[in-house]
């Protein structure tokens, strides 16, 4: 019982981070791309989904070299007392860039459906382009980033190959459950890995029916 | 500071966008202005140019003492600071919030009790009391309308500009909620430029018509000046001046021009200094016509034009008939006019298609359109 808790557990936290961090990142983004500047739209939009495309070996790669404590960047945080590659603070982060593309699709749609009249009526009341896109926009796609959100979760629960590249196979540290079941496999523990499998299967299942229901909310609108 | 003699709007821009062309010039005070002309005309361009929230290639917007836009001096007031009142087509009231929300929502930098007083006396102005905090999908569609007419003027705009503010409401709320607007406005000599394409609603609510036709103003003057004198025939046929007839000069004299209507001899009387040449194009109102009854027989010592006529076609309108008559004598040649009558004259006058009928035109409703 307990060799799936703790995996399951860290999975959740790791999953839960990873989320905000998109979000803290993904909504901004989204702004920025639902604007019309065609040619900045289009690189950021190209930038934003790269996540989507490339393996996430090759992104667990690339953020593996990029944090590791032989680059600058790591480095300069190996100084400050922090190590981000081997921890769940690298699944996390490895996490969130997988996730992040969600998030910044589902948002984006959203704000891009918002009527343009309103902002425009709120800015001859005198509220400003940021201001409108928290009262306004925001409070408006807010079904949008719900949507994204518990995708960019499931996602990130699910996240493997990026992880396992920064973070490793540590158990009780960076072992979360989608590498506690590659392990479990190698191993030839095949209970183990049908319960964990089962858990995945089931919230995957809960949290597409959720954004289902959102869906259907937002078209009903 | 003197307010009096400085226009409330002074506006020169041109505007470049795709192949659309807009170049106008328009001065207003603090008076009820109804932008007329044709869907697509560029009239919401405008008002949203006027509002700043699209930025002309050229030109110079002042509002009051202020110079909103100059760029020959970097001058460019962003929307935020023009303090231009903007109600846009069907409304776009802020859906998540409530009436008192969307009223608030231009006074959030004013202090809270300055705030509340200004939306109670809006509430009540508006008569939105019993709604205040219900949704805007909530509310009827006169209560939406007022409510964004609050929302515009919370804030105390210098100018309001309405986009089709009465399109979306039914017949009847229409003519009541612009009694209210014109109310409004003489109440607060707030100036107000309203965009239509409704001709009732021009003539009811306007002190100035001004006609705007593929991005530029064909025309401006008073209510009667635009409707009774249009510029040009096409102008004539947006204001309903749906008799727009050529006819031969025969004698220019100092009395006035004397023509050959469909065989008949007429004299417009008047001073004309402009050469017409050899033709003459004249409008007249449909409702400028009478219809003679069967049983009075014309005087012709009356100065009125008579015809006769055929009705070829009876078009019901609700409050009116437009029918159509093909004129029978004294004319050989194939010529119409075209009557607006009331109803109730329709019933008692006995007029079914193919009927014949005495016209009269007095010559003073005879508008000449100079070349």
């Amino acid at each position: 019982m307990n060799s799936f808790l703790i995996p399951l557990l860290l999975s959740i936290r790791v999953a839960s981070v990873a989320t905000l961090l998109a979000l803290a990142l993904g909504i901004p983004a989204a702004a920025a791309l639902s604007r019309k500047h065609r040619l900045i739209s289009n690189i950021l939009d190209a930038v934003a989904n790269l996540p989507l495309v490339l393996p996430p070996t090759v992104l667990g790669y690339y953020l593996l070299v990029f944090l590791g404590t032989r680059s600058p960047f790591g480095a300069i945080l190996e100084n400050m007392g922090i190590r981000l590659t081997f921890t769940w603070y690298g699944a996390s982060i490895a996490a969130a860039l997988v996730a992040f593309p969600l998030i910044v699709q589902s948002t984006r749609a959203a704000l891009e459906a918002v009527d343009p009249t309103l902002e425009d009526v709120a800015r001859t009341l005198g509220r400003s382009n940021f201001n409108i896109f928290l009262t306004i926009s925001l409070p408006l796609a807010w079904q949008g980033v719900l949507a994204g959100t518990m995708l960019a979760f499931s996602r990130a629960l699910g996240e493997f190959g990026a992880t396992l590249l920064v973070a490793g196979n540590i158990p009780g540290s960076t072992q979360t459950l989608p590498i506690a079941i590659y392990d479990a496999v190698q191993s030839g523990n095949q209970d183990l890995a049908n319960s964990m499998a089962l858990i995945l299967t089931i919230t995957a299942i809960i949290l597409l029916f959720l954004i289902r229901r959102l869906a259907q909310g937002v078209n009903r609108q | 500071m003197t307010t009096r003699g400085k226009p409330s709007l002074r506006a020169a821009i041109k505007f470049q966008v795709e192949k659309f062309h807009l170049d106008v010039n328009l001065r207003m005070d603090r008076e009820l202005v109804v932008l007329f002309g044709p869907s697509g005309a560029g009239k919401s361009l405008l008002l949203r140019t006027l509002a700043g929230l699209l930025t002309p290639s050229e030109g110079r917007i002042e509002l009051g003492d202020r110079v909103i836009f100059d760029p020959q001096r970097k001058i460019n007031i962003p929307p935020q600071l023009r303090q231009v009142g903007y109600m846009p087509q069907q409304y776009a009231l802020f859906p998540h919030l409530t009436v008192a929300g969307n009223i608030r929502y231009g006074l959030f930098n004013w202090q809270p009790l300055e705030r509340e007083s200004r939306l109670q006396e809006l509430l009540e102005v508006m008569r939105l009391d019993h709604v205040v905090d219900r949704f805007p999908t909530e509310i009827s569609g006169g209560e939406q309308q007022r409510t964004a007419l609050a929302r515009a003027l919370a804030p105390r705009p210098g100018i309001l500009l309405m986009d089709e503010p009465f399109a979306a409401l039914d017949e009847v709320l229409r003519e009541h909620l612009r009694q209210e607007l014109l109310r409004l406005q003489r109440r607060y000599h707030l100036p107000i430029l309203l965009v239509t394409h409704n001709l009732v609603e021009a003539y009811t609510l306007a002190d100035r018509v001004v006609i705007f036709q593929d991005g530029r103003i064909t025309q401006e003057g008073s209510r009667d000046d635009v409707f009774r004198r249009p510029d040009t025939p096409q102008i004539a046929k947006l204001m309903a001046m749906d008799n727009v007839i050529g006819v031969p000069i025969q004698e220019h004299t100092s009395v006035g021009i004397h023509i050959n209507w469909w065989g008949q001899q007429v004299l417009l009387e008047g001073q004309f200094s402009e050469s017409f040449g050899d033709k003459l194009t004249i409008g007249i109102r449909p409702e400028d016509i009478m219809i003679v009854r069967k049983e009075n027989k014309p005087l012709r010592q009356d100065r009125d034009i008579f015809f006769e006529g055929r009705i070829t076609v009876d078009q019901a309108r609700g409050f009116d008939h437009q029918l159509t008559f093909s004129i029978t004598a004294p004319a050989s040649e194939e010529a119409e006019l075209i009557v607006r009558i009331p109803h109730p004259i329709f019933l008692r006058m006995d007029l079914q298609l193919e009927a014949v009928r005495t016209l009269a035109i007095r010559p003073s409703v005879v508008h000449i359109f100079t070349p």
